[in-house]
């Protein structure tokens, strides 16, 4: 079931534009133009966002919302855990990650597991991918 | 026959089999299908054949609750009643809403879908609208816009008719009906001040008739039927207090309870991924002859299954802002090259400039808000294109210009969207404190003013939030966009955007016990034998549609029920 809680409308448009809408297009790049990298996997996974500094908006209400997940070993393990292969998936190159992470996203939606921040229907997965980007 | 009933001998009793009190969609309806019949039918008529500000005001009144319309601007007092200005939008009940639902208090008809069926399609000609099909599948194969492409199976887009403005007044579609019919005489300027009853109250004896200019007369009929509209109707029976202080029909105290509207706000907004989505089959827009516009809903099992309340969600995108340039724009420039390219066939050119052309639409839209300024060209470039174009390139003027009217233009070759508002209308739970009452003022005629204390439910609310939610997640599903939901769910003030809908339901309600309903399934008033209710006021829910169908298809039904007992 959906929780609540809040952000600006400018906020929201570029969380949008950097969580549903770049995960799904960029994902169509061949996998083989991704950079392989020795980054932890939160900085991976907070890296996969283009506009950062909104992601760090929504991130930290996020955070606030639920403080128990503040931590960037808790968000990659829920992230991760939500994905095929678990913590297997990580290692993806970041176009396969991307996918996987906008097929979750949708996952989420389809079962209702989403997070209302300040009214905006977001999914568990893209606030808590936000989160990560908060704590990096 | 129309007659004026200030030329009417004042202190005159006039009789008839049948007394009609109202002459808006619901009297006319019952006075025509008796037209060129051997019944003897006085209709009572408030108003005249025109507008006149001394009768609208007699529906003036007070509202305490929650903030409404004046109460003199929601409806209109003259031939053809509010149907002289309403929007012309129409669509039968769905079956489901005559049921009684467990989580719903008070909800459900006496009546099925099945009683009305066959009402339907006459009622449909009486108001002018062009098809009967009514299901999003036949309009589907038709129509250029396709429903949003939402997934899962908690959705649906619901169809509905427009009117169109030319055959949406009752007054003037059917004044000639009326006026050639020998045994229906229709009194305007005839105000009813009273119902009066024989001793027990069992029978309506006489319509007490007054005209502003002081005129004074009575009705006596076989039957009657009070047909002057969902605020007037409890308005007359409670006013009717001479004989029985709780006012005519109401020994139940239920007269005047449970007024339902369809109330209407912002509820939310969708900001979509693609700015050219297409929203189009949810705006205004023409399929044929034939005016459509779409809604969303959650669907029945959805509903049922979460417990609520019907909320239908209508589509409104803002455009992008970006077209408040002037006549110098590129856009405007491919638009005068369309005459050239016209003027030369070259129609295998046009749909670049179509489309280029249709980037400046949003300052075609400002054509529409009244107080913007007009760009300049526009007008003269239309001219041109209606004086030169060569055969081929004819069929696409209509279009064109159609779609601009219409706004369907931005639609269909995509002006960028910068959001999408969502418009909820709730389909409200039945409250017995919501309700019309009289209030201290009195009108000319010295008839109490209403008091409109209009109120709403903690489940209205939670219906809302739930429905945008669902939409959220199917949207954000189908990866569309996202959702913002702008109402909360505690208990708080209610937006500030929050209106009806102009619908008026619920205040003499249907039902088989007196108990419960001031009409029983036929609509005759509980425990009056001759006295009989027409208009929304007998609904006992507001519905998913809209009403005024809904209203005529039961005013033909009592039309029919009374020709049996009249026979
Ligand atoms: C702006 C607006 C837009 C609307 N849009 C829509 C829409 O899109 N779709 C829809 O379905 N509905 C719409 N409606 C509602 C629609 O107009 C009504 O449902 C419909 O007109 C009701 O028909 P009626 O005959 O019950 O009442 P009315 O049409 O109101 O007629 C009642 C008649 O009774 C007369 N009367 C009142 N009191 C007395 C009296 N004491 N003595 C004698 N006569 C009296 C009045 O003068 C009037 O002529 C709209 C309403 C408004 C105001």
């Amino acid at each position: 079931m959906i929780e609540r809680h809040g952000l600006s409308r400018r906020q929201f448009l570029v969380l949008s534009a950097a969580c549903g809408a770049s995960l799904v297009a960029r994902s169509s790049i061949p996998s083989w133009l991704s950079i392989p990298d020795r980054s932890t996997p939160a900085e991976r996974l907070a890296r996969l966002l283009r506009h950062r500094s909104s992601a760090r908006v929504i991130g930290a209400a996020y955070l606030r919302h639920e403080p128990s997940e503040a931590r960037l070993t808790s968000l990659v393990e829920l992230i991760a855990g939500g994905l095929p292969g678990g913590a297997g998936a990580l290692r993806s190159a970041d176009d396969a990650l991307r996918a996987l992470l906008a097929g979750r996203v949708q996952q989420d939606f389809a079962e209702e597991r989403t997070v209302c921040l300040e009214g905006w229907i977001v999914s568990r997965t893209e606030a808590r991918l936000c989160g990560l980007a908060a704590l990096t | 026959m129309i007659v004026d009933s200030r030329s009417i001998p004042h202190g005159s009793r006039i009789e008839a089999d049948l007394c009609i009190v109202g002459a808006g969609a619901a009297g006319i309806s019952i006075a025509r299908r008796f037209a060129g019949t051997s019944t003897r039918v006085v209709v009572l008529e408030s108003g005249g054949e025109a507008f006149e500000a001394t009768t609208q005001d007699l529906s003036r009144g007070e509202n305490v609750g929650l903030p409404y319309f004046p109460l003199d601007t929601a409806r209109l007092r003259w031939l053809g009643g509010t149907t002289n200005h309403w929007g012309g939008i129409c669509r039968p009940m769905d079956p489901e809403d005559f049921e009684s639902k467990a989580w719903i208090p008070n909800s459900g008809w006496p009546i099925a879908e099945r009683d009305l069926e066959s009402y339907y399609e006459p009622a449909r000609v009486m108001c002018g609208v062009s098809s009967g099909d009514w299901g999003l599948e036949t309009w589907r194969q038709r129509d250029r816009f396709k429903p949003l492409p939402v997934r899962g199976d908690r959705l649906d887009t619901r169809i509905a008719q427009i009117v169109s403005p030319e055959a949406r007044s009752f007054r003037i579609t059917h004044r000639a009906g009326i006026q050639a019919a020998r045994n229906v005489v229709l009194q305007c300027h005839a105000n009813v001040t009273e119902i009066e009853t024989n001793s027990e109250g069992t029978l309506a004896t006489l319509f007490h008739v007054a005209t502003l200019d002081g005129n004074r007369y009575t009705v006596a009929a076989r039957q009657g039927v009070l047909a002057a509209g969902g605020i007037e109707n409890p308005r007359i029976l409670l006013a009717s207090n001479r004989q029985w202080h709780e006012g005519v029909g109401n020994r139940n105290d239920l007269v005047g309870r449970f007024f339902l509207e369809h109330p209407r706000f912002v509820g939310g907004v969708l900001v979509p991924f693609d700015r050219r989505l297409s929203v189009g089959l949810y705006d205004h827009h023409k399929v044929g002859a034939v005016r459509l516009l779409g809604y969303l809903g959650l669907k029945q099992a959805t509903r049922d299954q979460e417990q609520l309340v019907d909320v239908q969600m209508s589509l409104h995108p803002t455009l992008a802002g970006s077209f408040q340039r002037s006549a110098e724009s590129e856009d405007m420039k491919a638009l005068h090259a369309l005459v050239p390219a016209l003027r030369q066939g070259h129609i295998h050119q046009l749909g670049g400039h179509l489309a280029r052309v249709a980037e400046d639409l949003t300052s075609w839209q400002a054509l529409l808000i009244p107080g913007a300024p007009l760009p300049a060209p526009f007008p003269e470039v239309v001219g041109k294109l209606m004086r030169s174009t060569p055969f081929e390139a004819q069929a696409l003027i209509p279009d064109l210009m159609g779609d601009i009217a219409a706004r369907g233009y931005a639609k269909k070759f995509g002006a960028p969207i910068e959001s999408i508002l969502l418009r909820t209308r709730i389909n409200a739970v039945p409250n017995p404190d919501s309700r019309v009452t009289l209030g201290d003022d009195r009108d000319p005629l010295g008839i109490p003013r209403v008091r409109l204390d209009w109120r709403l439910t903690s489940l209205d609310r939670h219906s809302v939030r739930r429905s945008l939610e669902v939409l959220g997640s199917e949207v954000g599903r189908a990866g569309l966009g996202r959702v913002r939901v702008m109402l909360d769910d505690h208990d708080g003030p209610w937006p500030e955007d929050l209106a009806g809908g102009w619908h008026h339901m619920g205040t003499t309600r249907m039902a088989d016990d007196p108990r419960w309903g001031v009409v029983d399934r036929n609509c005759r008033v509980h425990g009056i034998r001759n006295l009989y209710i027409a208009g929304s006021s007998v609904f006992p829910t507001a519905g998913s549609g809209t009403p005024t169908l809904t209203i005529v298809a039961l005013a033909l039904r009592l039309a029919d029920h009374l020709k049996g007992l009249l026979a």
